[in-house]
């Protein structure tokens, strides 16, 4: 079990936030312009790696803010957090 | 501002037929709490107009520590809930007459300010194993050192999200989903044994 330390509230259970994948995916600007290759990626195609990731968690029953977390996804440890849009 | 808190008086734990219930005597008491006004606040926290606008309807200063509840007269808070986010709670007597002022004050300016008086039911859980009886279901610090009387905060217990006020050390409020609350109530109650939970009325 995780516990998170929210910039907001706080740390705080695992259960009381919702996994939003990897951060800082950026959406085509002109989604009409972007080629399949690239709207597939960004869609489709996200790291997955063993070891450090920044991923999204959604702080669903504390302040409903999004986090951008660093974690290790083979130790768990977690680095810094930050809200994804203070 | 009436007729959208008219179906709280009706209580959604009716159902339970607590008065059956009742009796007892523990470490902990559970009851079902008097149905409130709840209003949903969103606004810029650093928005020097935005605090004004609240502290000249409300008579008190907007709180922006975390959890931090601020009292308006002997009934009513608000409640910082997120970086811009806030509940205002009242009585029912009160009748839309606070939030009726806030939106007034708020006027045109950045702020918006939601009635959400029908989604959640209180439940009150007092007694000296009332902090034990909630650490069974939830991941904050109860320690009234992290956690202290008069303050409040959004979290989980058991199987629903929480709006959990802590009233004095061994007393608690806590806002529920109103479609939880009944099984919430169950959860309580079931947990409640161990610590020699009675129904109150």
């Amino acid at each position: 079990m995780l516990l998170i330390p929210c910039p907001f509230c706080g740390a705080r259970d695992e259960t009381e936030f919702a996994y939003g994948g990897e951060a800082g995916i950026e959406r085509p600007a002109d989604p009409e312009a972007a080629t399949d290759e690239a709207w597939t990626d960004y869609l489709c195609f996200h790291d997955n790696p063993k070891g450090p990731h920044r991923e999204l968690w959604f702080h669903r029953d504390g302040c409903r803010r999004w986090l951008e977390v660093e974690r290790d996804t083979y130790t768990h440890e977690l680095g810094a957090v930050r809200l994804s849009r203070p | 501002m009436a007729d959208e808190t008219a179906d709280i008086r009706r209580s959604a734990l009716a159902g339970l037929d607590l008065g059956s219930r009742a009796g007892g005597a523990g470490g902990v008491l559970l009851a079902e709490g008097a149905a409130r006004e709840g209003f949903v606040l969103r606004g810029p926290a650093g928005d020097a107009a935005f605090g004004q606008a609240v502290e000249a309807a409300l008579g008190a200063a907007l709180p922006l520590e975390p959890g931090e509840a601020g009292g308006i007269g002997a009934d009513a808070l608000l409640i910082r809930l997120g970086p811009d986010e806030w509940r205002l709670i009242a009585p029912l007597s009160d009748d839309g007459r606070l939030a009726a002022r806030l939106a007034s004050a708020l006027g045109s300016g950045p702020g918006a300010l939601v009635n959400v008086s029908s989604a959640t039911t209180v439940v009150a859980v007092a007694g000296e194993r009332a902090a034990d009886l909630l650490a069974t279901g939830t991941g904050i610090d109860l320690d009234p050192a992290a956690f202290s009387p008069g303050r409040a905060v959004r979290t989980r217990i058991g199987n629903a999200q929480a709006l959990v006020h802590r009233k004095a050390e061994d007393a608690f409020d806590l806002y529920v989903p109103r479609s939880y609350a009944r099984s919430f109530w169950e959860w309580l109650e079931e947990r409640g044994r161990e610590f020699g939970a009675a129904v109150a009325l």
